[in-house]
């Protein structure tokens, strides 16, 4: 399958204004990403990473530029279709894990697949995407906590939990905010080892991150620095 | 999906929605509770109305004078399908004196001359006797009635050849009407046994011609022999009613057959005229309704008034049902009903706003998880309805919970309230509403305590904030109780009476001293709650509910042996703030006074329905605010934070 333009930006501003005070965090940053491609932004912290992720994801709204997804304006969509369109495509890998607290691993992964479907539409789909979730957290190591809840979970076992919560709905394009920057080398390494092995499955991803050494495992680095994204 | 997942993992891990759940759960109970009792009490007025005048009633219209050839009709009317049977009676006002040795009374009353077994068969009226077998065997005077012949028998049968035997005719009081009948604590009554059978009954009425003239010179008074007391149960009949036999008071009040001379023919023979009675009372045949009746004695009469003509039947006649009757007092009791039913539901609103201010709690704690939700991609509907379901949830069990508790309470509201009066020695001061407000800020207070607890976990800090917040809750309370009561005096004849005794100055003394003394305790009392639960919820592990349970056990039973202390011991009695109360409330349902026998109660399966749907759509209401600030949270504002 030839590679083509999955996600692509063009001249996103985002602009942070408190009072007086006008923080403008992107300043035209520019991106294509190509499906299968593993991507990662580097950036100090405070540059805009997290940011320029959730304008990436359609989470957040860019003062400037447009953000397309397979040639669509995401910022077109409204309500529920915007709703729709990150439950499907889009999966999150958020800087601090945000697991719910109430829910056990089984159901945190499944969460946003339930999320997707409605009351009458889930029952059908339940079964399979039970499945589905079991055989990806056997693939995380994590089979004989599926019934523990986040606190009884450490850092590593956490961000395993969100990465599956995050590719259960076999998203398009993965975005993982720092998905290291709370672990130990350890935890982190096993973490890039996933996301390579995600890479040789084909899946799309954008990683943000503030160290050279993660930001290295991927096919490409971009860095973040005064608002513009360059190229080393 | 994950909205109901949420909603029952939410109520399952929190303290703060069993609060929510305890308030919808108590004004469910509250509302079913005063409804039933409402309409328990419409129902007495009804069966009490039915057992006193029949299912219908024929009268003449505005006149007193009466109505002849009544025999004829009752023969009619008791051939109708629809009527099971008729029978006569002359209604009179009279006044009765009683007197035993050298004190008497005399009081006005409402005479009604009955046929005695023609009144059984409609109104079932010897079952209001009061004297039955057992009793008169209770208080010991069966060796005075003749044998065989015991005053259950002669009351049930007015027309008893005592007549001869006895200084007068039988006449059947009111069981209030007598002065010598002392009704006890329990409801029941002493005969005063020595004086009963002494007692000399004078009857004094006044006739009026079939004309309609009132003969002034001659008042009629008659000296008769009690024979039964009866108890309709509603205090209305019972002190001011007398039944006579018909034919007595059809003579004493000159309504039986005589002849007239001819006003235009001085000379000829004389007219005679018949004998009367002042109305008809029919009874409804099994299964026909007081309306269905009413038609077929109206249509009974017309036919009969234009089939035999030379009977003058009169065409200013009245065919009432016992409602039509009855409604005056009926309507105010609806009313009353209404009233009540409003301010309870009002009340009911602090609910409403309390599942509310719950929630945005809730919402506000769950932000993160609410962006998180948005990010992955539930939709702003599918967020607000979590909260929503969530309403619906608390609802629903508290309106459950609360028709079962409201169905026990009123299964044993009788026994309830003895326990109260007699157990506890407790009043039912300042009545059911200040009293309902007082269990909402209860439950508020408690609220008040549980989060505190979430938030802060020094206990004793709790205990304090508790206490001064119970202390200021609870003053509101009486203040309130004390405002109103003090608005409705005049309806409170002991407090009236109360407060002009002491004087307005000692009278605020007691006030503020009340206020202040019960404020205090109430407070201690809701911060040690308070603490309890904190101590409980350090050393039990166990599910929130069962902790809660657990503490307000321990503090239920703290409380009550206090209290017993307090009563048992030489401690100072002032130390309850029950004996401030007893100073200057009202004992509502003091048993030796009665309006009703009982604290009546009928649980009505479609009111409760009601009560139940308003009590799940106003906790979806009071949802609606939280869900819609949850529909608002802003995942990225929400997710920015660890
Ligand atoms: N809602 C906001 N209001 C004001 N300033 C904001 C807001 N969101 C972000 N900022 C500012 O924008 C800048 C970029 O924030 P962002 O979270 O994207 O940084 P980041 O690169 O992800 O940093 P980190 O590596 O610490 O996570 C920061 O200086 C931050 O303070
Ligand atoms: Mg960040």
């Amino acid at each position: 399958m030839p590679a083509v333009d999955l996600l692509t930006t063009d001249g996103l501003h985002k602009h942070y204004r408190m009072g007086s005070e006008d923080l403008h965090v992107l300043r035209g940053v520019t991106l294509k990403v190509k499906t299968g491609e593993w991507l990662a932004v580097l950036g100090g912290s405070g540059s805009g990473k997290s940011t320029l992720l959730h304008l990436l994801g359609g989470l957040d709204q860019p003062d400037e530029g447009t953000v397309r997804f397979r040639g669509h304006d995401v910022f077109e969509l409204r309500g529920g279709a915007a709703d729709r369109f990150r439950n499907e495509n889009v999966g999150f890998v958020f800087q601090f894990y945000h697991l719910l607290p109430e829910l056990n691993v089984l159901e945190n992964t499944l969460i946003s697949a339930m999320a997707g479907r409605g009351m009458l539409g889930w029952p059908a789909v339940r079964g399979k995407l039970r499945q589905r979730a079991r055989a990806l957290l056997d693939r995380l190591g994590l089979s004989p906590r599926l019934n523990h809840r986040p606190n009884q979970l450490s850092g590593g076992e956490r961000q395993r939990v969100a990465i599956a919560r995050a590719m259960i709905n076999e998203p398009e394009i993965l975005l993982a905010d720092e998905p290291t920057g709370n672990l130990d080398r350890q935890n982190g390494k096993q973490i890039l080892e996933l996301f390579a092995q995600l890479h040789r499955e084909g899946q799309t991803t954008v990683m943000v991150s503030h160290d050279l050494h993660v930001a290295e495992q991927a096919d490409r680095v971009l860095t973040l620095e005064n608002g513009r994204l360059i190229e080393k | 999906m994950y909205k109901l997942l949420l909603t029952f993992r939410y109520l399952r891990r929190k303290l703060i929605p069993w609060f929510a759940l305890a308030a919808v759960t108590l004004c469910t109970a509250m509302v079913i509770i005063v409804m039933s009792v409402m309409g328990g009490f419409l129902d007495l007025v009804r069966d009490a109305g039915q057992s006193l005048i029949g299912d219908v009633t024929v009268r003449s219209w505005a006149d007193i004078r009466g109505f002849g050839h009544y025999e004829v009709l009752i023969e009619k009317i008791e051939k109708l399908p629809e009527a099971a049977a008729a029978t006569p009676i002359i209604e009179a006002y009279g006044v009765v004196n009683v007197s035993v040795g050298e004190s008497s009374r005399t009081v006005p009353v409402m005479v009604k001359g009955i046929d005695g077994p023609g009144q059984q068969r409609v109104t079932g009226y010897a079952d209001t006797l009061y004297w039955t077998d057992e009793r008169v065997a209770e208080n010991d005077v069966g060796s005075i009635v003749p044998p065989g012949e015991n005053l259950y028998e002669a009351g049930s049968n007015l027309r008893n050849p005592w007549e001869a035997m006895r200084p007068g005719p039988a006449i059947v009081p009111g069981i209030e009407v007598s002065p010598f009948n002392y009704r006890q604590d329990d409801g029941t009554y002493d005969m005063g046994r020595s004086t009963m059978l002494a007692s000399q009954w004078t009857l004094t009425v006044q006739p009026i011609s079939a004309k309609g003239a009132i003969d002034t010179i001659g008042a009629e008074t008659r000296i008769f022999t009690l024979v039964n007391e009866f108890k309709s149960g509603l205090f209305e009949a019972d002190s001011r009613q007398v039944f006579i036999p018909f034919e007595i008071a059809q003579r004493m009040m000159t309504m039986d057959a005589a002849e007239m001379d001819d006003p235009n023919d001085p000379n000829g023979d004389p007219i005679p005229v018949p004998a009367r009675c002042t109305e008809i009372q029919v009874r409804a045949a099994e299964g026909v309704t007081p309306d269905e009746l009413q038609e077929a004695v109206a249509n009974c009469y017309l036919k009969l008034a234009l089939e035999r003509p030379e009977l003058k039947l009169s065409l200013d006649m009245l065919v009432l049902t016992w409602l039509d009757r009855q409604s005056t007092l009926i309507t105010a009791v609806e009313n009353e009903k209404g009233l009540l039913t409003m301010l309870f539901a009002i009340i009911s609103a602090v609910a409403v706003v309390m599942v509310g201010v719950i929630f945005y709690m809730i919402v506000l704690q769950k932000t993160r998880d609410i962006g998180v939700l948005r990010a992955i991609g539930a939709s702003r509907a599918g967020v607000a309805s979590i909260f929503l379901v969530y309403g619906a949830a608390i609802g629903l069990i508290g309106a459950g919970v609360g028709t079962g508790i409201a169905y026990l309470f009123m299964r044993n509201i009788n026994p309830i309230h003895t326990w109260l009066g007699d157990g506890l020695g407790a009043f039912c001061y300042y009545f059911g509403l200040p009293l309902g407000v007082g269990v909402l800020f209860m439950v508020i207070g408690l609220i008040y305590v549980g989060v505190q607890t979430l938030y802060d976990q020094v206990w004793w800090r709790n205990w304090l904030a508790v206490a001064v917040v119970g202390f200021v809750l609870i003053g509101a309370i009486r203040v309130a109780g004390i405002g109103w009561i003090y608005l409705w005096h005049e309806n409170f004849p002991d407090f009236h009476r109360a407060a002009a005794e002491k004087g307005p100055l000692v009278w605020s003394g007691i006030m503020l001293i009340d206020v202040a003394w019960g404020g205090l305790l109430g407070g201690v009392a809701l911060g040690a709650i308070g603490g309890l639960y904190m101590v409980v919820a350090q050393h039990v592990r166990a599910a929130t509910g069962v902790r809660l349970l657990i503490a307000g056990g321990i503090g239920l039973l703290a409380a009550v042996l206090v209290r017993l202390a307090i009563l048992n011991t030489s401690a100072p009695k002032w130390l309850s703030p029950i004996v401030w109360n007893e100073k200057i409330s009202i004992q509502i349902w003091d048993r030796r006074v009665y309006f009703f026998e009982e604290i009546p109660s009928r649980i009505d399966g479609r009111e409760v329905i009601a009560v139940v749907i308003v009590a799940v759509a106003a906790s979806i209401v009071g949802a609606l605010i939280p869900a819609i600030s949850a529909a608002r949270v802003d995942p990225v504002e929400s997710l920015r934070y660890e």
